[in-house]
């Protein structure tokens, strides 16, 4: 990327016996909306306290609008942070939580009140500043934590998994606000969360991380249904890996043989056989038959055992053990699942269309 | 920037997925830490810990002509660990301590167990905030009013001669001093016992009981034990207060037979015997640690189990 | 049934123990400021008739203003700088971990276990080596060192609800180490505070040994009654004693407004 406006470069951050990033490279261009996802454990929060600077990397560099951020603390960086607990001032009136950074910029009482005040307008807060944040309640709070972040107009915005506190409704609502937010102010957004549908919803790109390194970095819909490695395809979406090896491999394809059998996979390039090779069937993307049902023989098959369904809003998504007590997951929407009398305990026959399959560039 | 510069407060070992909880900002000097605990080190430093180290070393020293000379003399630990008065106020210091701390045990505990798991919430919370209030104000004034009321023209007197009674002289012995020493320690026995009462699990209570056991055996059995270390908190803090107590016996029993502390004054006040009281005075510190630790031995025992 | 009256009765034992309790501890109280109203030189009963004799006598006693002004000046010199020190102590306790961390909290803990007659000699013999004997200032010094351990426990106890997350958010919003402290920390911990000042003045008011030992021919209040009590029965003890029953039990009354002494699984401080 030329000139991104955030660059970590070969990153690193050790603790005392944990090595909980473990060099990163990441360009974020700005005005970018960019999210940050993984399991608990994976470094992405510690990754944005980094950039925050509330720690210094052990090794590598960070880089925030061409500048390095090398000895540079945390209050004298402009990269305002939402947190996860909203961390507002009790002692402070909603108005004086607002205005605080401008107080640490010194601006004046009265600049500092109107620009605030503008700001709770903004978010939809107008008459609340007198009142103590413990009177408000959980989508009120939340926007103070907003407004108070943006109030100094920085160029940037942290949030640390910020809508996780809220229940589902108002988690919808504030993601809409968050994405107009964006689109209105232009600047850059680098948002950490464990919740796909929130990336896949508000990001540009989003970033996987997975033991402190980063996974892969695309688009959501590329990371989606073009998953770089293993870890990577059983964290997002619902996919169904098939590892084995190389079997026979062809210009455009390659057929890998796994404990389910051999399957035509698509593939940019040729393959060694005998290479280890694993691909991925996206689980909207299998096709169910019933036991005894006629099938087309040109078509990948695997045999399985309904083990179970479970409700996904108007999609159910069906367990399926296949051979080697492995499981497929297949997503089907309800009334499919009726007419195909799918209960636990029922053989069914899985297929998909070949071209829907995906060769993971990462097999190992 | 490295985390071990110079001067590195270090950051402690944090679980995974948690932020670290005492980030320390990159190129922080040191100077917030060194400008707080400084004054702090400084002030204990020159007004507790050096008079304390200074105690001991003048145990060494001479008195020479009502003046305190540097010295290295054993004489006086040899004169003090070797005078009879000083065995007796021991043993008499020991016991009563000793005393006062059962009976503070056996008293504060009802009540502490009525006020914890008895009363409604409020009324607990405003007992406890009573209880408060006599630790912290009004001790050497509350002694002085016993004597008032105890002494043999007092009224407790006058009372029990009105029923016919003749005066009994409860003060100058044991009774009135245990009175004193209770005065003293009861309100932070019950407190400290109090509280470890109310933060028992409810649900072990209720599983005992559901066992069928009566209720004096749930409280032995359960209840007891799981307050163990406060119980044991409780004993040395009030063998502590009892141990080094002054005005008590110098009020209740007029100083006869002497505790510990009367002995330190009296030394101090007649002729200046500086080192002396020192030796009384450390030797009564060595007697306090053993009981401490005695204390911490019981409670690790307790625990193993 | 025998089981429901057997009940009652362990019930109402148990209150009339914890009644007791408090007749012990409140009675002495009492008898004092009752019989400071006392005609009677000697207070015993009957009453000798209401007056307020004694309690105009102490007003015109030199010494007793005196004793009166000094605790007062060192009451409020050890509130203030307890609180100073006590804060300081709390705040480097939570903030850092370091080696001899528990030493240095020690430090600030135990004076209140030291007998007070061991550290008054000890006090006495050394600050007076020094050159420090004599003055009140020398008094409050003391005072100091013992009132911090309470000042930093009430203080350590708060800062223990101010979770990681409000001091970073200052820093991450542009405040410096230094106004964090000052502008989040001490805002935050204000109630905690305002209660160690109280609790503090409270403990130098009543203090009496290390006052006696240390303080030369500057006596504080209770030493003033202390050398009164040694001599002949006086009334005028009573009126004295009247007065800082009120200001003691009014100061450590203040301070539980502010930091609510709460038993149970969680004991929590009032809301700011």
């Amino acid at each position: 990327m030329s000139d991104p406006f955030v660059s970590l470069q070969a990153v690193e951050k050790r603790f005392a016996g944990h090595h909980a990033v473990r060099g990163i490279n990441l360009d974020i261009a700005a005005g970018e909306f960019i999210a940050i996802m993984g399991p608990s454990g994976c470094g992405k929060s510690t990754t944005l306290r980094l950039i925050a600077g509330l720690d210094e990397p052990t090794a590598g560099e960070i880089r925030i609008g061409g500048q390095s951020m090398k000895g540079i603390p945390a209050y004298q960086r402009d990269t305002p942070m939402v947190w996860q607990s909203l961390a507002l001032f009790p002692f402070l009136s909603v108005a004086d939580n607002v205005a605080f950074p401008l107080r640490m910029k010194k601006i004046g009482a009265d600049s500092r009140r109107k620009r605030a005040l503008e700001w709770l307008d903004r978010m939809g807060l107008a008459g609340m500043a007198e009142r103590q944040v413990s009177q408000l309640s959980g989508g009120q709070r939340q926007r103070v934590a907003i407004a108070r972040a943006l109030v100094t107009e920085p160029s940037i915005l942290l949030l640390d998994e910020p809508l996780s506190a809220l229940d589902a409704h108002l988690r919808t609502r504030m993601q809409t606000e968050l994405a107009r937010l964006h689109r209105e102010l232009r600047i850059t957004f680098v948002y950490v969360t464990h919740a796909q549908s929130e990336a896949f919803a508000l990001a540009d790109r989003i970033v996987i991380m997975g033991d402190g390194v980063i996974q892969q970095v695309g688009k959501p819909q590329d990371v989606y249904r073009e998953p770089v490695n293993a870890f990577v395809a059983n964290f997002i979406g619902m996919n169904n890996l098939v590892s084995g090896q190389v079997l026979s491999s062809g210009a455009d394809y390659v057929e890998v043989l796994s404990s389910h059998g051999a399957f035509k996979v698509p593939t940019a390039q040729p393959l060694q056989t005998g290479a280890p090779a694993s691909f991925v069937v996206a689980g909207d993307r299998v096709s169910l038959t019933a036991e005894g049902t006629a099938t087309d023989p040109h078509l990948p098959r695997i045999d399985g055992t309904v083990l179970g369904l479970e409700f996904v809003g108007s999609t159910q998504t069906v367990f399926v053990e296949v051979a080697g007590a492995s499981e497929f997951r297949v997503q089907k929407q309800q009334h499919e699942i009726e007419s195909l009398g799918l209960v636990p305990g029922r053989r069914v026959s899985l297929s998909w269309d070949p071209r829907h399959a995906w060769l993971l560039p990462q097999a190992a | 920037m490295a985390d071990n510069a110079t001067y590195s407060p270090e950051v402690t070992f944090i679980p995974a997925g948690t932020p670290p909880h005492r980030a320390r900002t990159s190129a922080a000097p040191a100077v917030l830490p060194l400008a707080l605990g400084v004054p702090v080190v400084a002030w204990q430093a020159l007004f507790f810990a050096a008079p304390l180290v200074f105690l001991i070393v003048i145990t060494f020293w001479q008195v020479k002509s009502f003046r305190l000379e540097p010295a290295f003399v054993l004489d006086n630990w040899s004169r003090i660990l070797g005078s009879g008065t000083f065995h007796s106020a021991l043993i008499h210091t020991l016991v009563v301590a000793s005393t006062t701390t059962v009976l503070a045990l056996l008293l504060a505990f009802p009540a502490a167990y009525t006020i914890a798991l008895r009363l409604p919430i409020r009324l607990r919370d405003l007992a406890v905030a009573m209880l408060v209030v006599p630790v912290f104000s009004s001790y050497m004034l509350r002694i002085y009013a016993w004597q008032i009321v105890l002494s043999p023209e007092g009224m407790t007197n006058s009372a029990l001669q009105w029923l016919g009674v003749g005066p009994l002289p409860l003060l100058g012995g044991g009774f009135s001093l245990q009175i004193g020493l209770l005065t003293l320690t009861l309100p932070i026995a019950v407190l400290i016992i109090t509280f470890a009462l109310s933060g028992v699990d409810p649900t072990l209570i209720e599983a005992a009981e559901n066992m069928g056991y009566r209720r004096s055996r749930v409280i032995a059995h359960v209840l007891v034990p799981s307050v163990r270390p406060a119980l044991t908190l409780a004993a040395t803090t009030t063998f502590l207060l009892a141990f080094g107590d002054y005005v008590s016996p110098l009020f209740m029993t007029g100083s006869r037979p002497p505790t510990l502390s009367i002995l330190i004054v009296d030394t101090v006040k007649s002729g200046s015997q500086w080192p002396r009281a020192s030796v009384i005075g450390v030797a009564m510190l060595v007697v306090l640690a053993g009981v401490f630790g005695l204390g911490r031995w019981f409670v690790s025992r307790g625990m193993k189990r | 049934m025998k089981r429901d009256s057997l009940t009652r009765l362990s019930r109402t034992l148990q209150y009339t123990w914890v009644l007791a309790l408090f007749v012990f501890i409140a009675a002495p109280m009492l008898v004092i400021i009752v019989f400071s109203f006392d005609a009677n030189r000697f207070p015993t009963i009957p009453w000798g008739g209401f007056s307020l004799e004694w309690h105009r006598a102490i007003f015109n006693d030199e010494m007793v203003i005196d004793a009166f002004v000094n605790s007062a000046v060192v009451g409020l010199g050890t509130a203030v700088f307890s609180t100073l020190l006590g804060f300081a102590a709390a705040y480097i306790d939570y903030r850092w971990r370091f080696r001899g961390q528990s030493s240095f909290v020690l430090l600030v803990a135990i004076p209140p276990a030291v007998p007070a007659t061991i550290l008054g000699m000890a006090m006495l013999a050394f600050l007076s080596r020094v050159g420090l004997f004599g003055r009140t200032e020398t008094i409050m010094a003391c005072h100091v060192a013992i009132a911090a351990s309470f000042a930093m426990a009430i203080i350590r106890l708060r800062l223990g609800e101010l979770g990681a997350d409000l001091e970073q958010a200052a820093w991450n919003l542009g405040a410096s180490p230094f106004t964090a402290l000052m502008r989040v920390v001490v805002p935050f911990c204000k109630p905690a505070l305002i209660a160690s000042f109280f609790l503090s003045a409270a403990v130098s008011f009543d203090e009496f040994m290390i006052a006696w030992f240390v303080g030369g021919v500057h006596e504080t209040l209770p030493v003033r009654i202390l050398n009164l009590l040694q001599g002949q029965v006086n009334p005028k003890i009573n009126a004295i004693g009247t007065v800082v029953l009120v200001i003691s039990i009014t100061l450590v009354l203040v301070a539980q407004r502010f930091v609510g002494v709460k038993a149970g699984r969680t004991a929590a401080t009032e809301p700011p």
